[in-house]
């Protein structure tokens, strides 16, 4: 550090000895290579720009416009300027706040629990335990499966006359009804979906402790701090990029949950796993509805960007990363 | 979710004739159709049409279905060639919906549920093929011709139609004692009687005592309301207004509840898994298609011996049976429209075309020539119990009950398939009824209101 710190500002100090010309020159020379570095880099990330704007911005912009128009229900019959009323027939629509409400109470619920989970085991595995690195690949094989397989087995495995429910007698519990009941099938997901979650954020979450240099855990140490104080004084302010990065995105992930709802409970029992994403489907694509989908999609992402912000906000304020 | 039968085929019947065996037969009788002059003159048997391209298909069924008459076709009409595409069941409905809303331009030919003809002919979604119509009439069932059309215009050829028929497990009943259904229509059981015998076989050691293979799907329950004459569920002149909460309604659907909370059917299995509980001999009886490939395997390798009654009904009211199938149709924003045209005639007006098509499915054809000689092929397999052919056209004739041809069949299916989920779950009937009754009015609303714009 004290290296650093002593050759940076002689590199970077000009040359007192400097023609102002010279210095001219230098800069329109050091200007023309930024302009070039900038194209070139600009070059390198223009495919990705361009797939940013082409698969995102601009669908998000079509559902932004459709959302204000009436829906096409018939050939024949135009749509026109709907004004809000696509908004409203939603906010007033017991389904949609139904949808709002469980999807608020999933991700409320799912996210904390992931990232705690996750953090947990990144922590565990990072020590010098037995085998820690072939426990990390059994944690994210489930990640592995498709998407679309892992809520079939489970569907089969969580059956009510399914094989975990004969575990579960075996062992001296009653069997459960898992998706078939409107007050478990929300917790099974959840329990689905972390299943493929939490080893995928555990790896994100052991790069960043790998990443935090073990002088200070060293010095920490010598100092006297114990195992909590570690955790909490040096570990957690270190992670805090890792940290954020894994909250926003297991929440935008969450938020858009879609394929272990179709594949296992279709919204219900009695709307109880109803998630926006879902409902957004049914109108889309079930019903044709595309502009009552349109408006769905853009109040989703509206409640998905004030939490993410909130999320950003709560992190910076605690800390200068 | 779609309520269809189409979602049940699971793969090839292991047919008890062979493949070249029925080739055979299906290239004679194709031969001697054409002999009698009863093909288009556009796509005889080998006469090659003027059409010409690719002809992109899109159907839920595993490749291997329409393999078959899609290699004869290929060999009769050298300028044209057929790519078929398959989505799963589940999944079909929405990828045409979504395809096909974006006027996509790149199939010419698909597979339509026969009751969303309405929905995709008032969305524009399907060609109008009445110009064929007198010819097409002569061809197919009268009632899968009714089926593929839509305010007096034909938007869609049928392709396959469909009934329902009770299984029983043979050694269950006769451990408990009870004597099986009859394959008489007229003695054909009440749902009580069903019902009773299931619990007898319970309590003589069978874990499930009755299964609707469609578990939840209006396919197979829309029967029960009707059979107490209920009516479909839709009302009004352009079937729009719904009308589930009736004493009938209510009273099928608490009996639906019963067999779920009195254990006689498991909850939470999905309408792909419950051939298999049948299969397995854990379940005494079954509704199911009449030649259901999964059992008809088990059967003939002597795993499980199962007979066949006709399909239960209330007592008091009507014999009542689903029916019903795919029908195929034509992409209006394609310009392949000719050459699809000839391959969706081959497949669905030719005796050849009918019969390969029909020849890995469990439900017969709708081409009249091609539905008799099904039914005879079927008939004189080992598996089938005599007597299976009339108890089949006797259903199909007289208690077939088609779903409600109205432009908001897809709001009206999938709310109540909803509904039907929840009441296995345990909901009550009445109140799930007309929760499901306040929803479908409000999908149906700008349905209502668009019609009233059009005059």
């Amino acid at each position: 550090m004290n290296n650093d710190r002593t050759r940076v500002p002689i590199e970077s100090e000009p040359s007192r000895t400097q023609d102002p010309a010279d210095k001219r020159a230098q800069r329109r020379s050091s200007a023309a290579r930024g302009g070039r570095e900038g194209l070139v880099a600009l070059l390198f990330l223009a495919p990705a720009l361009v797939a940013l704007v082409l698969f995102r911005l601009v669908p998000a912009g079509s559902a932004v416009v459709t959302s204000f128009k009436s829906p096409v229900v018939l050939a024949g019959v135009s749509s026109s300027f709907a004004g809000l009323d696509n908004y409203k027939a939603l906010l007033t629509s017991p389904d949609f706040l139904n949808s709002v409400k469980t999807t608020v109470l999933f991700v409320g619920i799912v996210v904390p629990l992931q990232t705690a989970v996750a953090l947990s085991l990144a922590l565990l595995l990072t020590r010098d335990i037995l085998a820690a690195k072939t426990w990390r690949l059994f944690l994210f094989l489930p990640f592995s499966v498709p998407l679309g397989i892992s809520p079939l087995i489970w569907g089969i495995g969580m059956r009510p006359d399914g094989p975990v429910n004969a575990v579960l007698t075996t062992i001296g519990f009653e069997p459960q009804r898992f998706f078939t009941s409107a007050s478990q099938a929300l917790p099974s997901i959840m329990l689905v979906v972390s299943w493929i979650g939490v080893g995928y954020w555990m790896v994100f979450l052991i790069a960043g402790l790998q990443d935090i240099p073990n002088t200070y855990l060293e010095a920490a140490a010598i100092d006297g701090a114990g195992p909590w104080s570690v955790f909490f004084r040096i570990v957690l302010p270190l992670m805090r990029r890792p940290l954020a990065f894994v909250l926003v995105a297991n929440t935008v992930a969450n938020f858009i949950l879609f394929a272990p709802i179709q594949a296992l409970t279709s919204g219900g029992p009695k709307g109880s796993t109803d998630l926006i994403m879902y409902d957004t489907f049914e109108k889309a694509f079930i019903v044709g509805d595309r502009s009552a989908a349109s408006a769905e999609v853009v109040l989703l992402l509206i409640i998905m960007l004030a939490i993410v912000i909130v999320q950003f906000r709560l992190i910076s304020a605690e800390g200068t990363t | 979710m779609s309520g269809n039968v189409n979602g049940m085929i699971r793969g090839p019947i292991r047919a008890k004739f062979s493949r070249r065996q029925f080739i055979a037969r299906a290239l004679s009788a194709g031969v001697l159709a054409g002999t009698g002059g009863s093909l288009l003159a556009a796509c005889g048997g080998d006469q090659q049409g003027a059409a010409s391209g690719e002809v992109k298909f899109i159907a839920a069924e595993e490749p291997v279905v329409f393999q078959p008459a899609i290699k004869r076709f290929e060999k009769s009409h050298p300028d044209i060639s057929v790519a078929y595409n398959n989505y799963p069941f589940d999944q079909l409905n929405s990828v045409l919906q979504s395809r096909l809303q974006s006027k996509d331009s790149s199939f010419p030919c698909y597979a339509v549920d026969q009751p969303r003809v309405p929905g995709f002919a008032a969305r524009g979604y399907l060609t109008d093929l009445s110009d064929q119509a007198s010819s097409v009439k002569e061809k197919v069932l009268r009632s899968a011709f009714e089926a593929s059309s839509y305010d007096g215009k034909l938007y869609s050829l049928p392709l396959w139609t469909s009934t329902q028929v009770l299984y029983y497990n043979t050694s269950l009943l006769e451990k408990a004692g009870v004597e099986p259904p009859s394959m008489d229509p007229d003695k054909r059981w009440t749902w009580d009687e069903t019902v009773s015998a299931a619990k007898e076989t319970q309590k003589a050691g069978a874990k499930w005592g009755l299964v609707f293979n469609q578990i939840n799907r209006y396919y197979q329950l829309q029967v029960l309301p009707e059979s107490l004459g209920g009516g479909s569920g839709l009302t009004g002149p352009d079937l729009l207004e719904p009308d589930v909460t009736n004493d009938a309604w209510v009273r099928a659907f608490e009996w639906y509840r019963s067999l779920f909370s009195d254990g006689l059917s498991p909850r939470g299995v999905p309408p792909e898994q419950t051939a298999a509980l049948f299969a397995d001999g854990e379940l005494a009886m079954f509704v199911g298609l009449p030649s259901d490939p999964t059992l008809e395997e088990a059967k003939s390798k002597g795993q499980l011996d199962w007979g066949l009654g006709a399909h239960p009904y209330f007592g008091g009211g009507e014999p009542a049976t689903p029916t019903d199938s795919w029908a195929l149709g034509l992409n209006p924003f394609s310009d392949q429209q000719e050459a699809a045209r000839e391959w969706l005639e081959y497949l669905t007006l030719e005796k050849e075309g009918a019969l390969l098509g029909a020849q890995n499915v469990p439900v017969p054809p709708t081409q009249v020539e091609a539905f008799r000689e099904w039914i005879r092929e079927v008939s004189e397999r080992p598996t089938e119990p005599k007597g299976w052919d009339e108890l089949i056209k006797y259903e199909l004739d007289n208690t077939a009950v088609h779903r409600p041809r109205s432009i908001g069949y897809v709001q009206f299916e999938e709310v109540m398939n909803t509904a039907f989920k929840d009441i296995a779950n345990g909901a009550d009937g009445g109140a799930t009824l007309q929760r499901a009754s306040d929803e479908r009015d409000e999908a149906l609303e700008p349905l209502r209101r668009a019609l009233e714009q059009q005059g």
